[in-house]
């Protein structure tokens, strides 16, 4: 599984990263909207990340804008989206919900935060019964 | 100035230990000794912008940024670090602490993106300032009800 972490910080790229490839995610990074636009242009059908992590507040192309982009591809309907952000007001939850987004995580958050917000979109590998982890 | 909105001290100080915990899992014990004359800072801000108007600025020595951002980024003390990741991680420390001061403001104010640059005194008074003791050296963090002055 593919997921693309959208985010001006490098910092916060890696740390987002290290919670998702823990979840065995192979982890794909953009800087801005833009680049994550490229990123999804650039990938075959069948290479596409089943995840995207995206940040608001970017230069050259905001969260919004690219979830809102993101949604009206047909090619791209399969992508899970989920905002990662400082923004916490209840109506820009509800802005990004309305644009597309199907989770919505708010800075800052704890690795526990993010693994709770995968399992809830279904894209953790919970321990099993047996208590393996994958 | 702008009128109506407040930022209440304890709130910031309530963001700052939310803030400490979720990215450095660790308390923000706050610093009792004077503040001491630092010559050497590094400055992270981000303004707001809208019904209210000003700033979050997170000021440190480089020091001690750059163990904020191995903290961050989990590397042990021998592992090299850019400046450009120390310089990414306080200005994400910020655009984490200002976001969740507009999330308290109500009314419509958008956050701006993080500068990082050397500290310059302007003369700007805080509403609000906690001072945070990382590891027996002070981290500022002030919210200023005016902009930032620009800069050279």
């Amino acid at each position: 599984m593919r997921a693309l972490v959208v985010d001006d910080s490098r910092v916060m790229r890696k740390i987002i990263a290290r919670t998702l490839v823990e979840e065995g995610f192979e982890v794909l990074e953009a800087g801005d909207g833009q680049e994550a636009l490229d990123v999804l242009g650039a990938a075959p059908a069948g290479e596409l990340p089943v995840l995207a992590c995206v940040d608001w507040n970017m230069p050259v192309m905001d969260g919004l804008t690219f979830v809102t982009e993101v949604r009206q591809a047909a090619a791209w309907r399969a992508i899970t989206l989920m905002m990662v952000t400082t923004e916490s007001e209840h109506s820009q939850i509800v802005r990004a919900l309305a644009a597309g987004a199907h989770e919505y995580l708010i800075k800052p958050f704890t690795a526990d935060g993010l693994r709770e917000k995968l399992s809830l979109l279904g894209l953790t590998a919970a321990p099993g019964l047996d208590g393996a982890v994958r | 100035v702008t009128a109506g909105l407040v930022v209440d001290e304890e709130v910031v100080a309530s963001i700052v230990e939310q803030v400490w915990e979720s990215l450095f899992d660790t308390g923000a014990p706050p610093w009792y000794a004077e503040l001491p004359a630092l010559t050497d800072r590094v400055a992270a801000e981000v303004r707001l912008r809208g019904d209210w108007n000003g700033s979050v600025r997170v000021s440190c020595e480089p020091a001690t940024a750059e163990w904020i951002a191995r903290t961050m980024l989990a590397l042990a003390g021998d592992d090299s670090l850019p400046d450009d990741d120390v310089h990414d991680a306080l200005g994400e420390v910020v655009n984490v602490v200002g976001g969740n001061v507009k999330g308290t403001l109500g009314g419509e104010t958008s956050l701006g993106l993080p500068v990082v640059r050397p500290f310059q005194f302007d003369g700007r008074e805080p509403v609000s300032r906690r001072v945070v003791d990382w590891l027996g050296r002070p981290v500022v963090v002030e919210v200023f009800d005016v902009e930032p002055l620009p800069h050279e």
